[in-house]
């Protein structure tokens, strides 16, 4: 294939002249069009830039215009976003925020279920207060316990339809969990106590909304297959049925920090995302930094079920851990801990990697020694 | 890519390089005649096609012409490409010959059967 010279910056050629006439009006269409084209990866500008120029003035000058449209601007901005998240054509760095955009994904639709099994339990075992059942619960169970149902079937179906190449319906499962949240938040408002309820709510609407932006653009229709399929299943089985039982199972008098084992899992699930960010972190910063995302959004659970507690329900700060609503209280502190070692690990991978391609450079600058 | 989900944006792309090598405006020229105004190939749509077919080895760059002042890079079908494109050709013809008949006993079956409401009493 013959090559053709280069002169302009970022490999498109200035000198579009067009066969002279209007040459200041073209320049005009040229620089509008080449402005467009800055969307583009730098990679990619250089190496077709100047071929979509073409096309573009070409189109341009049959249809009588000198600017771009709306909507041409709109398929460069999409070619863009899938270069840029490891379409086709992509480079290898975008490659790797594709993957990463995809494990955030599913990871939250792990951490979608745990949360949503919790709920669930909650729903099923008539939950106690001191033995008492809880005001106004137990007339709602039986349609609290069909909204979780429905609740925790989104992310259940959405990992199957990723995991089949579903990719459009399996987002919009992910994204869709988010519906049911308010609708059963709206179950426990009425009891002061519950408000607490408040972080929790915010936390999964921020991950079901963290889930669906990062499966929108990690999970294009060009997506490679989910690699290991099954262990994303089996983890999520495991996730589901051990938050799920334990929940039924404990006879919770809920005030009690020790009835409360699925902390005990929750805690669990921290130590072991920071280990499997840990023992990856060797390899590849992906996996750190796709599980650092994905628990961002329990970080709301903290502040906001403190600031429920102390200002609305006025539990001092020294009781809070003692008093019901603690659960988010336990989970939100689990998430910071865990969150913090996260940032520590991808902060080290990132660091050993820019040691090693600084290493790899001076080398290939060293000249042999005979 | 499958023959079942190439669309048919990719398909009227391939056609329209199956009897010679075209350059990208010439693709989105030929395309919009073959689809009779219906599709409209965008730059970005076009590219990201291009790309994803130049990686499964349908299609691949043949030359590249300076006209006008403007590059235009040439691309042709491969051996894979004219077999993909004869597979989705057939599919879609047994389809529409499938249609086709199904409509046919449709309108057959209307004319010979009884009068329907709305007749002469």
């Amino acid at each position: 294939m013959d090559g053709v010279g280069m002169d302009g910056a970022d490999g498109v050629d200035d000198a579009h002249s067009g066969n002279g006439g209007g040459g200041e009006h073209e320049a005009g269409a040229v620089a509008r069009y080449h402005r467009v084209l800055t969307l583009l990866p730098r990679a990619y500008r250089e190496e077709r830039g100047e071929e979509m120029l073409g096309v573009m003035l070409d189109a341009a000058q049959d249809a009588g215009r000198d600017r771009p449209t709306p909507a041409e601007l709109l398929s460069v901005l999409g070619l863009s976003l899938r270069l840029r998240t490891g379409a086709p054509g992509a480079s290898a760095r975008a490659r790797s925020v594709g993957e990463l955009l995809r494990l955030v994904t599913l990871l939250g639709l792990l951490l979608q279920v745990a949360t949503f099994a919790q709920g669930l339990a909650i729903g099923v075992s008539d939950a106690t207060l001191d033995g008492e059942p809880l005001p106004g619960l137990g007339r709602l169970t039986s349609g609290l316990v069909a909204l979780a149902v429905c609740e925790i079937l989104c992310p259940i179906l959405a990992l199957a339809a990723l995991l089949h190449g579903r990719h459009r319906l399996g987002v919009l499962l992910a994204a869709n969990a988010g519906v049911f949240v308010p609708a059963i938040s709206g179950v426990f408002a009425a009891d002061s106590w519950t408000s607490a309820w408040s972080g929790n709510v915010v936390s999964v609407l921020a991950l079901c909304t963290t889930t669906g932006i990062a499966g929108l653009f990690g999970f294009r229709r060009d997506a490679p297959q989910v690699a290991r399929p099954r262990l994303w299943v089996v983890a999520m089985i495991v996730l589901g049925v051990v938050f799920l039982a334990v929940d039924y199972a404990n006879d919770r008098p809920i005030g009690s920090i020790w009835a409360m084992s699925s902390n005990v899992f929750a805690l669990g699930c921290a130590c072991l995302a920071v280990g499997v960010a840990v023992s990856r972190a060797r390899r590849s910063a992906v996996w750190p930094v796709a599980l650092m995302v994905a628990g961002v959004p329990l970080l709301f659970m903290l502040p906001i079920t403190m600031t429920v507690l102390s200002y609305s329900a006025g539990v001092p700060l020294l009781s809070m851990l003692t008093t019901p609503g603690s659960m988010y209280l336990f989970v939100g502190l689990y998430a910071l801990g865990a969150e913090v070692l996260l940032t520590l690990t991808v902060l080290a991978a990132l660091l050993r990697q820019l040691r090693s391609s600084s290493a790899g450079r001076q080398g290939q600058r060293l000249p042999h020694k005979q | 890519m499958n023959s079942s989900t190439r669309t048919e944006q990719v398909f009227l792309i391939l056609t329209a390089l199956a009897d010679r090598p075209r350059h990208g405006y010439g693709i989105v020229q030929e395309v919009e005649q073959l689809s009779q105004g219906r599709t409209r190939l965008k730059v970005g749509t076009l590219y990201g096609a291009l790309d994803r077919l130049t990686g499964e080895g349908l299609l691949e760059p043949d030359h590249d012409e300076v006209e006008s002042g403007r590059l235009r890079r040439y691309y042709r079908l491969t051996e894979r490409g004219v077999a993909a494109l004869t597979e989705d050709a057939e599919r879609l013809a047994a389809n529409a010959r499938a249609a086709t008949q199904r409509l046919g006993a449709r309108g057959s079956g209307l004319a010979a059967g009884p009068q329907t409401a709305g007749g002469v009493a």
